[in-house]
């Protein structure tokens, strides 16, 4: 998972959603999937969290560049 | 024959005296003539000299003169206005009475010079001069709107002049006030000055001169040829009326700049010149001028060259600045949108949860904790798990019918 992009988690969800969607999966193996994407989830917002303090640090640092 | 009386020699010339003084009195006369062996005692303040009158090369006329100490004056005066130094040779327009005196004979006694027959005659020489130049040297001066100019005045303006050829006669006040200017200069402006050192009077003036500017015109080097004098002395400008020198300037490759130091009239010299000042001082105060425009000009210029880069400074910082805030704005939407996508699909996941389909009054089979679909997976006797609505029941397989 650590080593995954948030490309790359995002693509595996649509694939885990759309295989659910269309019924190509057994409902044995639908709860499997649903954890998988559950955990690829969880990773995709903390990665938008971590971009999202990232930002707002350096838009902190632009403000003090702009009010020296 | 013998005289019958004979009377001493001081009571004859009395008698003679007694005669001029009846006959001429106190009158005075404005007569022309020539001077001649003319000795002038400045420090005792009077002055002999002869007063001729020729006709070619023979004297027809001649008389012995005088000017005392009460009208000594008249000849720095004269010297002054008509810049011709009170010499042999000149022919004057002059005031005298006739005075006789028994131990020192007759003598003629100066009261006045009129100078302004002595400023005319210069003119009709300068005339005299200036129209042989036009004739014999048009290439050099010509006359345009009843003013002569020379080549020399048309020589392209240039930006910088500091390489100076300066003639003028080492030592002299004049060589001394135009380095001095030029050396003290506000601006820092470096001059680089050659002294072509001359002699600015006497017999060797005019061709000392002369040979100096065709000397600093052999050189490409400079940007100015400047003939200076000055000083005390206002007297014999004559080498600056000569046709030789004022064709030398007239002529001249390098720009002729003059401070030959006359007050009241400008020499034939100067009248060609590239540009003429009255001394030697406002000479160089002049080519400092020049100079200061093209310094000043700089100065502008890099003026101009920091407030357009501050200008461009600004500008970017700005730019870069809107730039940031747009990448800002455009980073938290994208943010924004990738998260709203992934609650989405957060959503769609629960949607999907199998305990949901329980809540809709299915049931869920499971062995061992996983969701079993076919009767396949279970043999008589396993046991089993059943998610209902409201709890889960365990149970026990007792029998497996195929629906197929």
């Amino acid at each position: 998972m650590k080593n995954l992009t948030f490309e790359e988690a995002q693509s595996r969800i649509q694939e885990i959603l759309h295989q659910i969607d269309t019924g190509k999966v057994s409902l044995s193996q639908v709860e499997s999937l649903l954890n998988e994407a559950k955990e690829l989830i969880d990773y995709s917002l903390s990665q938008i969290t971590s971009v999202e303090q990232s930002l707002v640090q350096w838009e902190n640092n632009v403000q003090e560049d702009n009010n020296p | 024959m013998q005289p019958t009386t004979a009377i001493p020699l001081s009571a004859f010339l009395g008698v003679v005296e007694d005669t001029v003084i009846e006959v001429f009195g106190d009158r005075k006369f404005w007569i022309i003539a020539e001077t001649a062996d003319v000795k002038v005692y400045r420090d005792r303040f009077y002055a002999f000299l002869n007063l001729i009158e020729k006709d070619g090369n023979e004297v027809v006329a001649s008389a012995g003169a005088a000017i005392w100490r009460t009208n000594f004056g008249k000849i720095a005066q004269f010297e002054k206005i008509t810049g011709v130094k009170f010499e042999n040779n000149l022919k004057l327009v002059i005031q005298l009475s006739v005075s006789f005196n028994p131990k020192y004979g007759f003598r003629l006694v100066i009261h006045d010079i009129d100078t302004s027959y002595t400023v005319g005659q210069l003119s009709l020489q300068r005339e005299l001069i200036l129209n042989t130049l036009v004739e014999k040297h048009p290439t050099y001066v010509w006359k345009l709107d009843n003013r002569f100019v020379s080549a020399n005045q048309h020589i392209h303006r240039r930006i910088v002049y500091n390489k100076i050829a300066l003639i003028a006669a080492p030592g002299s006040d004049g060589y001394r006030d135009f380095v001095h200017e030029l050396e003290n200069n506000p601006w820092n402006i470096q001059f680089h000055v050659t002294l072509f050192p001359v002699p600015v009077q006497g017999d060797h003036a005019k061709n000392a001169m002369v040979n100096a500017i065709h000397q600093a015109n052999k050189s490409s080097n400079f940007h100015a040829i400047v003939l200076v004098r000055g000083g005390g002395s206002q007297t014999d400008f004559s080498p600056y009326d000569s046709l030789e020198l004022a064709l030398a300037v007239a002529s001249s490759v390098h720009p002729i700049f003059t401070g030959i130091g006359h007050e009241r009239n400008i020499s034939i010299v100067d009248e060609l010149a590239f540009a003429q000042l009255k001394t030697p001082t406002k000479c160089a105060a002049y080519l400092i001028e020049l100079n200061n425009e093209w310094v000043n000009e700089l100065l502008h210029a890099k003026n101009n060259l920091v407030q357009l880069a501050r200008k461009m400074i600004t500008e970017k910082q700005q730019h870069t600045l809107v730039m940031r805030s747009q990448f800002i704005k455009s980073a938290q939407y994208l943010l924004a949108s990738q998260k709203q996508k992934v609650i989405h699909q957060n959503q769609q996941i629960g949607m999907l949860q199998p305990i949901n389909t329980v809540l809709r009054g299915y049931s869920l089979l499971r062995k061992q904790g996983v969701i079993v679909e076919s009767i396949h997976e279970f043999l008589v006797g396993d046991p089993i798990d059943i998610q209902l609505k409201d709890g889960q029941l365990q149970a026990t397989i007792i029998n497996k019918k195929s629906s197929e």
